[in-house]
């Protein structure tokens, strides 16, 4: 066949293609022969981007038994700053963060968002640097929660996954993600629960909108939010006789971020900040703290307070940097983490009368 | 003859945040495309303007704020309060918010 005709191109092209195939295929086995010698007594289950190394280098994280940020706040809290610590000391190579979940007996929604928002976050990943990989629980009503949440929705799986049919999914949504302000998707949230709530959606959607528009606004430093994939995620969930909603995002936290008095940005410097009180100043209003410095800005959480206090929802749950308030039947309690969790988190219920 | 803007009609059923940059339906967009025009035709007819909120999945305080709030720091708190009346049987409490996001546009820290 003469070099230059086209069938010999034809020719050359399959015949590249084919050895690149080849080629894929035995760094594809190469990798999981590396893999599954360093990992022992567990299985990969999901992962979120393949390492571009042939051989990585593995850390292990074992989530704690008990993976519910409300429940087990501080188990939690630390389990994820290991991932954000260990992430500095093995930035520089192709590394592959293996989240094992095998041990876990309870697992909720927010715990999944979390460790969704982490691993698809450029910031973490470090453009790919690192790849997330993880195990299911082995306890099986755990395992369902996480095939149920719509989590695989953003990862790859190669094990067997059970496919839910809508009918099926009828009591919650998929967890859903964005980066900016979208109405579309508090309409879908509106939507879901307007049969049991006809005369709380206009509150949801204002609150809710408030929780985007504020993770717009304040979570990320500008440079951030344009690397990250996704800046927040919200989920809705039916539970027997009440609806339940978290929103998260991974960002600086509210009480990094909020306006503070000289000598709270002194108590900051010695690290003697009380996150606790300036969350609770942020959500009363009762003082200038949005980070505009405009008097007119700062309205969203006091809204969202207002509407637990105003009986539009049950409770609401907020956990960002140190603070962990709950709000329920005129009651505002509040506790101290021991560490800081790197993002916000809402949790609102709702009862169904 | 006065004119009435119904939001979720004229504009989206799903209004959304305050700035153009954060996202689609924004406060912004409404105010400089729909609200502003209409507001300078009625105050030029020396007529009212009827804002009529129902029929949407509700509003942002962010938007209500921008919007109103913006006219009145463009045009002046009492001119707006002089032309606007509103309309809001699904949320009746909305209509005190946004006489207040029209008083407070100006004011100082």
């Amino acid at each position: 066949m003469r070099e230059k005709s086209p069938g010999y191109r034809d020719w050359k092209k399959r015949r590249d293609r084919k050895k690149a195939i080849v080629e894929e295929a035995r760094k594809q086995r190469r990798l999981r022969l590396h893999f599954s010698r360093l990992i022992n007594n567990s299985n990969t289950n999901f992962y979120a981007a393949e390492a571009k190394n042939d051989k990585p280098v593995i850390v292990s994280f074992t989530a704690p038994e008990d993976f519910r940020i409300a429940e087990n706040s501080n188990g939690c809290v630390n389990f994820f700053n290991d991932i954000f610590t260990a992430k500095v000391k093995h930035g520089e190579k192709g590394v592959v963060f293996y989240v094992n979940l095998k041990n876990v007996k309870y697992i909720s929604v927010d715990s999944l968002m979390f460790l969704l928002s982490i691993a698809q976050d450029e910031k973490y990943t470090q453009k790919n640097i690192i790849s997330f990989k993880g195990s299911f629980p082995a306890d099986e009503k755990c395992r369902a929660i996480v095939e149920k949440s719509g989590f695989l929705n953003y990862v790859f799986s190669k094990a067997f996954v059970h496919k839910f049919e809508n009918s099926e999914i009828g009591t919650n949504t998929s967890i859903m993600t964005g980066k900016k302000v979208e109405p579309r998707i508090i309409k879908n949230i509106c939507d879901f629960v307007k049969n049991d709530f006809p005369n709380s959606t206009q509150r949801l959607y204002k609150v809710v909108g408030e929780m985007m528009s504020n993770t717009n606004d304040h979570a990320y430093p500008q440079n951030e939010s344009i690397s990250s994939y996704i800046n927040w995620l919200v989920y809705v969930e039916h539970k027997e006789n009440k609806m339940e909603l978290i929103f998260l995002d991974n960002g600086v936290g509210i009480a990094s971020s909020v306006f503070k008095k000289f000598s709270e940005k002194l108590a900051n410097s010695v690290s003697l900040q009380n996150d606790t009180e300036l969350v609770l100043s942020a959500l009363r209003g009762d003082e200038m703290r949005s980070d505009t410095g405009l008097p007119y800005r700062g309205r969203g959480l006091p809204r969202i307070l207002g509407s637990v206090n105003e009986k539009y929802f049950s409770k609401i749950q907020l956990i960002t940097n140190k603070a962990f308030i709950t709000i329920e039947n005129g009651q505002i309690n509040s506790e101290k983490l021991q560490n800081n969790f790197m993002g916000t988190m809402f949790y609102i219920e709702k009862n169904i009368l | 003859m006065e004119k009435i803007i119904n939001i979720a009609e004229k504009f989206s059923p799903t209004p959304g945040p305050r700035k153009k940059e954060d996202g689609p339906f924004s406060a912004e967009e409404f105010r400089e495309t729909i609200l502003k025009p209409a507001f300078e035709e009625a105050e030029k007819a020396k007529d009212y303007l009827t804002i009529d909120f129902d029929g949407g999945y509700g509003y942002f305080d962010s938007f209500l704020e921008e919007a109103f709030g913006g006219l009145a720091r463009e045009k002046g708190s009492e001119a707006v309060e002089k032309v606007l009346k509103f309309k809001s049987d699904d949320d009746p409490d909305l209509i005190q918010d946004v006489r207040g996001y029209i008083e407070n546009a100006n004011a100082k820290k």
